[in-house]
């Protein structure tokens, strides 16, 4: 008898934000890793909280590449705090993210922060998989 | 990493309102976790009062936009809806794009009363039928009034899937080919309605009035021939008529059985799938603890015997091997 528990994760960025090349490639990348990629684009954060806990995922990745990011993430840090799921799941954000904003993200609680120039998407996928 | 919780927990959090616990059970039943029929058990008296909707057609159609807009609808009038949206997984890796929900962000994002669940179809072989119709349980007992089941119109699973529904729509929608394509086997066979989706593209008119001879011929003598309902799912036109339809067409099914009949389907399958776990359970105990069977392969790969004979052998073995162990319990 197999059981056959998956890795789940959101992938979603704001509606009003453009760019959406790297995360539709991160999509593809996670999904040829054999996990459950859930794809959305939010209008409000609050969003985002909701389609987590229903859908039941291990991690949120969030990607920036224009304003929001520190109101955006503080914001779905405190609603994951509300519904009780903070450090139940992780959250990894990517971007256009400078050094000052990834040490406040950090200090909010966001697991891991992926910035311009540092690593690979491989590398997201292997922090998404770990 | 997630909090552990027992079963028994999650199934009482979830009645009592837990949206998270319902969604950590949905994950438990749809991998067919070893708690499953303990989890099923205390479930099933809490389920039985929700309708379930099927939808199904080719991807592209509107699907995802005719469920969300109807679920606003409905969520508008005070109904409690849950989506089911299921997407095919890759049969290479397993991984799935699950992409329904996109389509619903902008109507239901933040309906609380809306709880929508992708799942991804794993293959085949990996009972999707009973595993959806499972995960729809819990949120009938969760206290959803209507479940909404939409699967894409390929591959037998999905179509599966959809004709245990209540009822069947189907969705269509122009330029997806002639009417010969509507005329394929499946599309005329399983929808209780047909949808006409973007019924202001070019060539709509000329589709519904052939799929309009299409299912009047494809019905049979005596049946309900499906209606078909225009609708422009973008812009909410034609969703009302079709929640009209769909009204008439529960009235109609359960007036002559039908409903009845689906829903014991539903139980048939589920009673298999129960017993089929069972067996499995066993089998696999038995093929890897008991000494007969190994020794019955090493008869067939060193002594010649014929693997037919042995498997018939060997099958008398496992049936008092399987009495045995349940007489035990």
């Amino acid at each position: 008898m197999e059981t056959k528990m998956k890795k789940r994760i959101l992938v979603t960025k704001s509606d009003q934000d453009a760019h959406e090349v790297s995360v539709r490639y991160l999509t593809q990348l996670l999904r040829d890793k054999g996990m459950e990629v859930i794809f959305t684009r939010y209008s409000i954060i609050d969003e985002v909280v909701k389609t987590a806990v229903e859908e039941d995922v291990d991690v949120i990745a969030m990607s920036f590449y224009s304003a929001g990011l520190v109101y955006d993430t503080t914001r779905l840090m405190e609603l994951m705090s509300e519904q009780g799921i903070k450090g139940d799941i992780k959250v990894v954000i990517g971007g256009t993210i400078s050094e000052p904003e990834k040490r406040e993200l950090l200090k909010i609680g966001v697991d891991e922060v992926f910035m311009p120039g540092v690593g690979t998407l491989q590398d997201v996928v292997e922090c998404v998989n770990a | 990493m997630k909090t552990k919780q027992s079963s028994a927990d999650l199934v009482r959090d979830m009645l009592n309102g837990s949206v998270r616990a319902t969604a950590r059970l949905i994950t438990l039943v749809e991998a067919n976790d070893s708690s499953v029929p303990e989890i099923m058990k205390q479930v099933y008296p809490h389920s039985g009062k929700a309708y379930v909707i099927g939808f199904t057609g080719a991807p592209g159609a509107g699907k995802s936009t005719v469920v969300g807009k109807l679920a606003r609808l409905l969520d508008q009038s005070g109904k409690k809806v849950a989506i089911i949206a299921i997407d095919p997984s890759s049969p290479f890796t397993g991984g799935a794009l699950l992409g329904d929900r996109i389509r619903m962000m902008e109507d239901l994002g933040t309906k609380q009363n809306v709880f929508i669940r992708s799942l991804g179809s794993r293959g085949e072989m990996g009972g999707l039928s009973e595993a959806t119709y499972r995960v729809a349980n819990v949120l009938d007992a969760f206290g959803k009034d209507y479940i909404f089941v939409e699967t894409v119109g390929a591959g037998q699973a999905e179509i599966e899937v959809t004709k245990l529904a209540d009822s069947v729509v189907v969705v269509l929608s122009p330029g997806m080919g002639d009417e010969i394509q509507a005329m394929k086997a499946g599309t005329m066979e399983i929808g209780d309605i047909v949808v006409l989706n973007k019924a202001d593209q070019a060539g709509a008119d000329m589709l519904a009035s052939s799929l309009k001879v299409a299912l009047h011929w494809a019905t049979k003598n005596g049946e309900r021939e499906p209606v078909l309902v225009k609708t422009i799912a973008v812009q909410q036109k034609g969703i009302e008529e079709l929640w009209k339809e769909l009204e008439v067409y529960r009235d109609y099914s359960i007036e002559n059985g039908q409903l009845k009949q689906r829903r014991e389907k539903r139980i048939r399958i589920e009673i298999c799938k129960i017993m089929e776990d069972k067996i499995m359970r066993y089998l696999d105990k038995f093929t890897s603890d008991s000494k007969e069977f190994d020794q019955g392969i090493k008869e067939v790969s060193i002594d010649n015997k014929n693997p037919s004979q042995q498997a018939e052998v060997l099958l008398e073995t496992f049936l008092s091997y399987l009495k045995q162990q349940e007489n035990l319990k």
